[in-house]
């Protein structure tokens, strides 16, 4: 029996349908803040997620003999193929992405999910949700974001670079949180907005050896799970934020020095450090907007690297300097 | 039957000190005198390396006279004087620094090399020689990336 769950995302409709409850359970998770009734008369052309769930994968389907390989996607698992106005992003033998530019459909085909780590699962469905969100203008970035007093702060960079850490500390200390890993973008008529897409935070014991407050995510561990996982807004009721504009661009670095430093960064540094992060092309135009995009944040915000010491709970009288540095027009 | 191919009469581009031994150039059986200069440069790179290759490829492809535009697979965007470009098809990001942007904009249909060359030598007072060095790395390099395509003379 299919099961459908809608999802209202920044306005724009996502539908799944899913026969597994497993894949229910995990996208309901992932996008829990956006579920939604949509009335039948709802206007709005929804986005579709379609997930099939083949027992092996020997039943996952063949590549179309006319598709076109792409690329190897810089070494994370998959082949990207492209024919007519789709694109196929080939995790064999883990699953099968089928994504339709002009439908705005993504079929998957994800193998005995019940089986697959959980991070593995959660890790596949964002992206899915992701690649279908660009369709309509709407861009994750790799990052954390935070805001406070209407200033945005986004803490960009590969995992292991201390964003949900700095993150935390960054909440404890009253600021707000859109994201910690996948913020959205759009580009407006008047100018970039950061949009929330608040998850669960997956932290390390290390991680939850810095926070006394999150001794609960001890308790709520996944099995098999190598991070715990809680929701930020139980720990810090008054952390979760709402849009804003970009105003800070910042690429934290663990270093082994006891305090944190800010050095300014070039602007096309910081452009080059974000793409990697941040898009995939699948198509031209798509990737042509979203580049735009990119670009035009990192010339509107102000960019920094973030030499991340070991004194974590100091961080955000760091960065709660930095809005007095803002030019005062901006 | 194919004709046999004619032996290599000669290696013109490649300069007298830094031409492989004859007895090598035997080996080289696949040219002849219709080879395009990429394929002879193909073959130099196998017998003499890479770098004096690409050298010497540079010095015999670039003259003053080549065309080259800018591929319409890249997109670009100017960052604070330096320009982040991205091929469409490989995803691959490159950045150019403020000399690297200054020809990168100069690229066109209807600019040869020499007025870049010139150009580059206006606006940052080094010899055409020092000038020509530069933008001819940079357009050799810029080609092997396929950002940029080589017009027709």
């Amino acid at each position: 029996m299919t099961i459908s769950l809608q999802f209202d995302i920044h306005g724009e409709l996502l539908q799944l349908a899913t026969e597994s409850q497993a894949i229910v359970q995990a996208v309901g998770e992932l996008l829990s803040p956006f579920a939604c009734a949509v009335a039948a008369e709802d206007p709005r052309r929804p986005l579709e997620l379609v997930v099939h769930t083949p027992a092996g994968a020997d039943q996952l389907p063949e590549l179309p003999a006319a598709a076109e390989h792409v690329s190897d996607g810089r070494g994370e698992g998959y082949r990207l193929y492209r024919e007519g106005g789709s694109c196929l992003l080939d995790f064999r033998p883990v699953g099968l992405f089928r994504l339709d530019l002009g439908a705005g459909r993504l079929d998957s085909w994800l193998v005995d999910p019940q089986a697959m780590p959980p991070e593995q699962l959660d890790g596949l469905l964002r992206l899915a949700v992701i690649e279908l969100l660009r369709l309509r203008g709407l861009y994750a970035i790799h990052a954390a974001a935070l805001e406070k007093d209407g200033h945005g702060f986004l803490l960009a960079g590969p995992c292991g670079h201390g964003k949900t850490t700095a993150c935390l500390a960054l909440v404890r200390a009253g600021f707000r949180c859109l994201s910690d890993d996948h913020p959205l973008l759009r580009q407006t008529a008047d100018g970039l907005e950061l949009l929330p897409f608040l998850c669960d935070f997956n932290v390390t014991e290390k991680t939850i050896g810095f926070f006394d407050e999150l001794q609960l995510a001890r308790t709520r561990g996944r099995p098999g799970a190598h991070k715990q996982s809680f929701r930020v807004q139980e720990v810090f009721p008054a952390a979760t934020a709402r849009p804003c504009r970009p105003s800070f661009l910042i690429f934290p670095r663990i270093v082994d020095w006891p305090e944190s430093h800010l050095e300014p960064l070039p602007r096309s540094r910081a452009l080059e450090e974000l793409l990697p992060e941040s898009m995939l092309v699948l198509e031209r135009e798509l990737a042509g907007r979203q580049f735009q995009a990119l670009a035009h944040l990192v010339q509107s915000a102000a960019c920094y690297r973030l030499h991340f010491g070991e004194n974590v709970l100091r961080l955000p009288a760091v960065l709660e300097r930095l809005p007095a540095l803002l030019p005062a027009c901006a | 039957m194919p004709e046999p191919t004619p032996a290599l009469p000669a290696v013109s581009f490649i300069p007298q000190d830094l031409r492989p031994e004859a007895a090598l150039l035997e080996e080289i059986s696949s040219l002849g005198p219709d080879s395009s200069v990429d394929e002879l440069g193909r073959q130099a790179a196998q017998l003499i390396g890479p770098l004096l290759a690409e050298q010497i490829h540079r010095e015999a492809v670039l003259g003053g006279g080549a065309i080259f535009t800018r591929s319409p697979d890249v997109i670009f965007t100017p960052v604070d004087g330096d320009t982040v470009l991205l091929h469409l098809r490989s995803g691959i990001y490159y950045s150019l620094d403020p000399v690297g942007t200054m020809i990168w904009e100069q690229l066109s249909e209807s600019t040869t090399l020499a007025q870049v060359c010139s150009a580059v030598c206006d606006r940052f007072a080094v010899s055409a020689e020092e000038a020509w060095g530069d933008l001819s790395a940079l357009v050799c390099h810029l080609k092997a990336e396929q950002l940029v395509i080589e017009m027709a003379s």
